[in-house]
C-alpha cells in the first residue's frame, strides 16, 4: 500500500458499488420498457408446437417466477438476489436457475475472451512497438502491417471464412461447440485437446480483428514517446538501443495500453456475442443473445450482472495497480 | 506465437480425440439451433425435441399423416363407447421402462392427472375435461365431460411435436417433492427413464448423445427388432451456414429448417443430399402456411368487402416467385397442404374456393370494390375517404421468410392504392400484439393446427374463444381475428357440430366443412396466401431409407415422436 492511501482505496470501492448498483438498476428497467411480457414468450414457446397457452397456466407460471408482484417489489427482490448471487429461475428455460445457466457459460467466455484478449494484446502491442520504433528493421516495418488487414473486417465474417477453410474444406478443425461429445470432461488429454481444437477458430476470429487496434495504439504512443526529451537524453547518455526501447520507450508507451487491456477484459464478453453465435460457442455472449430473443428477463439480468461486475471490478483493480505501474502516480500526497 | 502453439497442441493431440463412428451414429440438427438448459430433461420441457420424444420416450400411437389413422405403438387400441364419452385405451403387454420397472396403466393415469394440475408446461395438451382411471395394468379408461369423437386425435396425434401425450414413469415422478422444478436428469440414477430403445449417454453444451439400449422391451415382446443406429446425437451447430457446411462435409445427417437457397446450394454440390420432394417446393408441407390475418374488430378492415378487395389485389403467384423463387403453392383455404386434409378439402374447400374465386388476382376488380366502398384515389395515388388515407400496417415476427412475403405483399397493396407498410417485430412483441388485438393485419397463419382433420384449423375462428375488448386471447390460434359477426356465429355452430362427428364419417365431415367454409368465405377474416414447405434435408452418405413424399412411412418432420418409427427403418449406407 506504499503508493495508495486508505481514502483513495475506499473512494474507488464506493465508486465500484455505485457503478454496480446503477448498472443493475438499468438492467432491471431496460427489458421492462418493451411492450411484451415474459408471458408472451411463454405463449410463443407453447404455440411453437401448435398449441395454445391456458391463461391459468401462464398465470401460475408468472406467480411462481414472481412476475405478479409490483415493480418495486420485483426490483427490491432483484437487488437482494443480486447481493446473494441468486438470480432465481430462468423464464425461458424453467426450471433451470439463472446461476446454473450463467455458471455453465461463464468459463467458456472467460477462456475465450481472456485468451483472445491477451493474445491479441501481446501480439498487437509487439507489432505496434516494432512498427513505431524508428530503429526497427525496415523489412519488419513493411511486412508487419499486412497482419493488420483483418482488423477492418467483422469477426463473424472472418469466422465464416475460417469455418469454410479449416472445417469444411480441410477437415482440420471442428465446426462449432466447445468440445466433442466423444470425450469425457475432466483433466485428461482427449478433453483438453478437444477444448483447444474447438477454441481455435473462434479465438482466431477475435484475435485477427482485435490485434490491429492494439498495434495502432501502441505504434502511436511509441512514436510520441520517442520524441520525448528523456528518450533523447537516454540516447545521448549512450544507453544501448534495446535498453532505450524497452525501459524508456515501451515502459511509457504501454501504460495507456494496460488501461485499455483492463477495460477490454471486462467488456470483451459483450464483443464476442456474434462470434459465439457463429460458432455455437456456449459462452455468455451466445446465452445473452438467446435470452434477448426469448425475452428472458432473469437471464438477461444475470448475464448483465456478471458483465457489469466484470467491468467494474477490473476497473477497480486497475485503479489499484496503476500507481505501481506508473511511478508518476502517487496517492500519498493527496 | 500463441496461436501457433494452440494449433500445434490441437494438431499434436487430435489423434487422441475419439472420432464418432458415422456408420453407427446418426447426427440430427437441433431444431431450435441451441439446446434448452443442459440439465432439463423433462419430455415436456425445452429439450423435448432434442432426442427425448424421438428416442427416449415412446408415443402410445404414431400418426400416419397420409391417412390420418393412428398406428399402435405403446398402445394397441383406443376406442370410444357409443356416446363418445368414455374411451378405452389398451396398452401392449411386456413394456418396460429403461430401469426395468413395468409400464402400466397407472403411469398413464398419473401423467394425465399431473398435466391437469398445471405443474408441467404442456400448453398444447388439453386434458382439463379428462378423468383417467386404471381398469387393470393394461387398460385405462379416459372419460371426457362431453361427447368428443375427436378425443383420440387431440391427445395421441404425433403429426406435430408437442401435441401428443408422453407417458411419464410414475415410480420416479411421483417421488419428487416439486414436480414443477424436477429436471428429470441424474446420470448416476440413469435418468431420464423412458421406454424407448435409447438412453441418454452424455451431455455437452452443444450435443446430447443417446446410445442404444440392447435390452429394449420391444425385442422380448416381439414388437420390433432393435433399430440399426447404435448411437444418436442431437447437436447445435450454430448458424445455418455452419449447419450447411457440416452437412456438406458429412458431419450432419439431418438438417432442420434450411432456407431454399441453402438447400439448393447444398444439393448442387452433393448428390447425397435429399429432402421430402425432388422438385420444388422440395420440403414437406408445414402445418402453418402464410396468410393475411385481419383484426376484424377494427375499422375500416372490419368490412368484409374491403378484405375481399385486398384479396383480389394480391397476386399469389408473384408472391411465390419473388419470396420463394417459385418454390411454394398458392393457398386458397384455411388449411395446410396435408394429405389427409386434402382428401376432405379436395371436394369441399376447393369447391368453395373456386366458387368464390378467392385465388383470382384482379386489380381492376379490387379498385372498383374500393371505389364502391366510397374510396377515391387522392393526389398521391392512395385511396382516401373523408380525407383519411386507407392505411394497412402489416405486422410479422422477424423471420427471413415472413419478412420476404410481407415485403412483397406490401408492395402489391401499395400498387393498388393502399397505404400499406410493414412492421417487423420480435416474437414476444408479436405475441403481445396478436393476443391483445393490437394490430390491423398480421402476416401469420392464425388457423394453424390441422394435420389430419379439418376441425382444428376451423376452430381457430370459433367465437367461443372471444374475449372482451382489451383482454388477451389465450394463444395464437384462439380466434386472433376477433371475428364476431352473424356469419361467425353461424360458422362456429357448424364447427361445433363438426366436433361431434366421428372422423371416419367422411360424408358428414365434408358436408359440415363445406357449410362452415360458406360462412367463412363470405366474411374472409383471413386471406390465405401460400403454403409453407419445411426443408429438412437429409444426407444419404452415412444412412439411407429416409422418408420422402414417394415413401412417406413417417412425415418428414424430425421433431415429433414419429421419429421412433424412422429409427427402426433407416439403415447404414453400404
Amino acid at each position: 500500500m506504499s503508493r495508495l492511501t486508505r481514502r483513495y482505496v475506499l473512494g474507488r470501492a464506493a465508486r465500484l458499488v455505485l457503478t454496480v448498483w446503477l448498472g443493475l438498476t438499468l438492467m432491471f428497467i431496460i427489458p421492462r420498457l418493451g411492450r411484451s411480457s415474459p408471458a408472451d414468450a411463454i405463449i410463443a414457446k407453447l404455440a411453437a408446437g401448435g398449441g395454445a397457452a391456458d391463461p391459468s397456466l401462464v398465470n401460475a407460471y408468472e406467480k411462481r417466477l414472481g412476475l405478479h408482484e409490483s415493480l418495486w417489489h420485483q426490483y427490491l427482490d432483484y437487488l437482494w438476489n443480486a447481493i446473494r448471487f441468486d438470480q432465481g429461475y430462468s423464464l425461458s428455460e424453467f426450471p433451470a436457475t439463472v446461476n446454473s445457466i450463467v455458471l455453465e457459460a461463464l468459463p467458456w467466455t472467460f477462456g475465450l475472451v481472456i485468451s483472445a484478449t491477451l493474445i491479441s494484446f501481446v501480439m498487437g502491442t509487439l507489432i505496434g512497438a516494432i512498427m513505431g520504433w524508428p530503429k526497427s528493421p525496415r523489412a519488419l516495418r513493411r511486412i508487419l502491417p499486412i497482419t493488420l488487414l483483418f482488423s477492418s473486417l467483422p469477426a463473424f465474417m472472418i469466422g465464416i471464412v475460417l469455418l469454410f477453410l479449416f472445417a469444411q474444406q480441410w477437415h482440420l478443425l471442428p465446426f462449432s461447440g466447445a468440445y466433442s461429445a466423444d470425450v469425457v470432461p475432466g483433466p485428461n488429454l482427449p478433453f483438453v485437446s478437444s477444448v483447444v481444437s474447438h477454441a481455435i477458430l473462434p479465438l482466431l476470429s477475435v484475435v485477427l480483428v482485435q490485434m490491429g487496434a492494439w498495434a495502432m495504439g501502441m505504434r502511436g504512443m511509441l512514436i510520441t514517446t520517442t520524441s520525448e526529451d528523456y528518450v533523447m537524453l537516454a540516447e545521448a547518455k549512450g544507453l544501448r538501443p534495446h535498453s532505450v526501447f524497452l525501459h524508456y520507450g515501451i515502459r511509457t508507451a504501454i501504460l495507456p495500453q494496460v488501461t485499455s487491456l483492463g477495460l477490454a477484459l471486462g467488456t470483451a464478453a459483450g464483443g464476442v456475442v456474434v462470434v459465439e453465435t457463429v460458432f455455437a460457442y456456449p459462452g455468455l455472449g451466445n446465452l445473452l443473445y438467446q435470452a434477448i430473443l426469448a425475452n428472458d428477463y432473469t437471464v438477461i439480468e444475470g448475464v448483465a450482472f456478471f458483465l457489469i461486475l466484470g467491468v467494474s471490478v477490473s476497473t477497480f483493480l486497475l485503479d489499484l495497480v496503476y500507481p505501481f505501474l506508473d511511478p508518476r502516480i502517487d496517492m500519498r500526497g493527496r | 506465437m500463441g496461436l501457433a502453439t494452440l494449433l500445434a497442441l490441437a494438431g499434436c493431440t487430435s489423434g487422441s480425440t475419439p472420432k464418432t463412428d458415422r456408420s453407427s451414429t446418426v447426427v440430427f440438427d437441433m431444431d431450435q439451433g441451441k439446446p434448452d438448459a443442459v440439465t432439463n430433461f423433462s419430455p415436456y420441457g425445452g429439450n423435448q425435441v432434442n432426442g427425448l420424444i424421438q428416442a427416449v420416450y415412446e408415443p402410445l400411437f404414431i400418426t400416419d399423416v397420409s391417412t390420418g389413422k393412428l398406428e399402435p405403438w405403446l398402445a394397441d387400441d383406443i376406442a370410444p363407447d357409443a356416446a363418445n364419452k368414455v374411451w378405452t385405451l389398451k396398452l401392449k403387454n411386456g413394456i418396460k421402462w429403461s430401469d426395468g420397472e413395468p409400464f402400466t396403466a397407472d403411469d398413464v393415469v398419473y401423467t394425465v392427472d399431473l398435466i391437469k394440475t398445471g405443474k408441467i408446461l404442456s400448453g398444447s395438451l388439453d386434458v382439463k375435461d379428462v378423468t383417467a382411471h386404471a381398469v387393470d395394468p393394461l387398460t385405462v379408461t379416459l372419460e371426457v365431460d362431453k361427447p368428443d369423437p375427436l378425443f383420440a386425435l387431440r391427445l395421441f396425434s404425433t403429426a406435430l411435436a408437442s401435441k401428443t401425450l408422453v407417458v411419464l414413469p410414475k415410480h420416479i415422478w411421483a417421488q419428487q417433492n416439486d414436480v414443477a422444478t424436477f429436471t428429470n436428469y441424474d446420470p448416476k440414477k440413469g435418468w431420464p427413464v423412458g421406454t424407448g430403445p435409447y438412453r441418454l449417454a452424455s451431455v455437452t453444451p452443444n450435443t446430447f448423445t443417446y446410445t442404444r439400449s440392447d435390452n429394449w422391451w420391444g425385442v422380448a415382446a416381439k414388437f420390433q427388432p432393435l433399430p440399426a443406429p447404435k448411437k444418436l446425437q442431437w447437436t447445435a451447430l450454430g448458424t445455418e451456414s455452419t449447419r450447411a457446411s457440416a452437412m456438406a462435409s458429412g458431419a450432419l445427417d439431418v438438417g432442420a429448417q434450411f432456407s431454399l437457397g441453402t438447400y439448393q446450394a447444398l444439393k448442387a454440390n452433393d448428390t447425397k443430399i435429399q429432402t421430402w420432394q425432388t422438385r420444388p417446393p422440395y420440403g414437406q408441407p408445414d402445418v402453418c402456411g402464410y396468410s393475411l390475418d385481419f383484426n376484424t374488430s377494427r375499422s375500416p378492415w372490419n368490412d368484409p368487402k374491403l378484405r375481399w378487395a385486398v384479396n383480389y389485389a394480391i397476386d399469389r403467384q408473384k408472391l411465390i416467385d419473388v419470396a420463394f423463387s417459385g418454390a411454394s403453392k398458392p393457398m386458397l383455404t384455411p388449411f395446410p397442404d396435408f394429405p389427409a386434409i386434402n382428401q376432405v378439402t379436395a371436394v369441399t374447400g376447393s369447391a368453395e374456393a373456386d366458387r368464390t374465386n378467392v385465388g383470382t388476382f384482379d386489380a381492376a376488380k379490387a379498385k372498383s370494390m374500393f371505389e364502391a366502398a366510397g374510396y377515391h384515389r387522392g393526389g398521391s395515388g392512395v385511396f382516401e375517404k373523408d380525407g383519411k388515407k386507407l392505411t394497412l400496417v402489416i405486422k410479422n415476427f422477424d423471420a427471413a421468410p415472413k419478412n420476404a412475403v410481407t415485403a412483397v405483399l406490401v408492395e402489391q397493396l401499395r400498387q393498388i392504392g393502399i397505404d400499406a407498410s410493414q412492421d417487423k417485430l420480435t416474437v414476444p412483441n408479436f405475441v403481445a400484439d396478436e393476443t391483445s388485438g393490437n394490430f390491423q393485419a398480421n402476416l401469420f397463419f392464425g388457423s394453424c393446427g390441422s394435420t389430419t382433420h379439418p376441425w382444428e384449423s376451423l376452430n381457430a375462428f370459433n367465437v367461443s374463444h372471444l374475449v372482451s375488448k382489451g383482454e388477451k386471447i389465450s394463444g395464437f390460434y384462439a380466434n386472433p381475428f376477433r371475428w364476431d359477426t352473424d356469419n361467425a356465429k353461424k360458422y362456429s355452430g357448424v364447427v361445433d357440430k363438426l366436433a361431434q362427428v366421428p372422423p371416419n364419417d367422411s360424408t358428414n365431415v365434408q358436408k359440415l366443412v363445406m357449410e362452415a367454409l360458406g360462412y367463412w368465405y363470405q366474411d374472409l377474416p383471413m386471406i390465405p396466401l401460400l403454403n409453407n414447405y419445411q426443408i429438412n434435408p437429409v444426407s444419404t452418405r452415412n444412412w439411407t431409407d429416409w422418408p420422402t413424399a414417394a415413401n412417406p412411412y413417417v412425415w418428414g418432420l424430425y421433431v415429433s415422436s414419429s421419429v421412433q418409427k424412422l429409427l427402426h427403418t433407416i439403415q447404414p449406407a453400404r
